[in-house]
């Protein structure tokens, strides 16, 4: 082999493997998105059957209680449909519209309300001992934790508080607590607290004024249970 | 000082082409029937499995074309009724 043969064998040699090699460099993440739920409301008359002291002994005990509890929103919109004609459900080949979207929102939480009676009155016991987020909406969605809110930028919140606002038009005492700013948050010392989404809020996780076997009874706080789930986008 | 440069060159393109063809040819590149070009995705929104796919709502912090994109490029209601919006680095 000549000089001139080894540089075109190694100048082969070298672009072959970049060209290789550079489709499968991992880009880092573009940021993410960030989901917030709707409220899962609990069903109250399964709840005030079991609170004080007929609060669950076993795990097992508060997760099917939970479970039997728990509203979440697509079974809603399909339940409520027959009774709420002015919810548009999602075909195979067609997705509502954004000022559909608001309509089946203030439907479902009329729906929710005098049809269920869901109101934010989950027992924080219940909230801090089964994963309820996980266990309904799936594994990947989670109760928000302090540490959650505190990455939230102030555009975020606001955001967050005019979708919700926008989403009001037309409820009117009704299910209003499908609107709610304030939300069960995970502390940082993992105890159950309350979280304000509220832009500009000067506090944004703070204790519950309740304590001891209090918190297995029903707190009407106007809290609701949602759910976070944040996926990298790419 | 290399006494032939042009066969750098020519074993440059050599192996450029070899690296093409191990990864399959781009669309449109190599290709000898007259089939359309592969479909540009421009929502990088990977669907939700398991449910109905969500509208993009009004996007009214959406940045007019030349500008960096600043987080949160919303999304807004979604049909399982969450809030949405994507918090993209700076």
């Amino acid at each position: 082999m000549n000089r001139g043969h080894l540089q075109f064998a190694v100048g082969s040699l070298l672009f072959a493997a970049a060209a290789l090699a550079a489709p499968h460099a991992k880009a880092a993440p573009a940021g993410e998105r960030v989901e917030i739920s709707s409220p899962i409301f609990p069903k109250t008359s399964v709840l005030y059957a079991r609170e004080g002291a007929l609060f669950p002994a076993t795990l097992a005990e508060e997760e099917a209680m939970a479970h039997d509890a728990s509203l979440t929103f697509e079974p809603l919109l399909v339940s409520c449909q027959p009774m709420h004609p002015a919810i548009t459900l999602a075909t195979a080949s067609s997705s509502p519209t954004p000022a559909e979207l608001v309509t089946n929102y203030s439907e479902v939480a009329k729906c929710a309300y005098e049809t269920y009676t869901a109101k934010p009155y989950w027992i924080p016991q219940l909230v801090s001992d089964v994963d309820i987020c996980a266990t309904e909406l799936g594994p990947d969605w989670a109760l928000p934790s302090e540490a959650d809110l505190a990455s939230f930028s102030e555009a975020d919140f606001l955001f967050i508080a005019d979708t919700l606002t926008g989403a009001a038009t037309g409820t009117s005492n009704w299910g209003t607590f499908y609107f709610s700013l304030g939300i069960f948050v995970r502390g940082s010392d993992g105890s159950i607290q309350k979280g304000d989404l509220r832009p500009g809020a000067a506090v944004r996780v703070a204790p519950l004024p309740v304590t001891g076997d209090d918190l297995k009874r029903h707190y009407e706080g106007g809290l609701a249970l949602r759910c976070i789930r944040r996926t990298p986008l790419e | 000082m290399l006494r032939r440069p042009w066969m750098w060159a020519v074993g440059c393109l050599a192996g450029c082409l070899a690296g093409c063809q191990a990864q399959g040819a781009p669309s449109g590149f190599g290709e000898e029937s007259g089939s359309p070009p592969a479909p540009v995705y421009v929502d990088d929104t990977p669907p939700d499995a398991g449910s109905p796919p969500a509208p993009r709502g009004p996007d009214a912090a959406s940045p007019d074309a030349g500008e960096l994109p600043k987080p949160p490029v919303s999304t807004g209601l979604q049909y399982n009724g969450a809030i949405g919006f994507d918090r993209r680095l700076p």
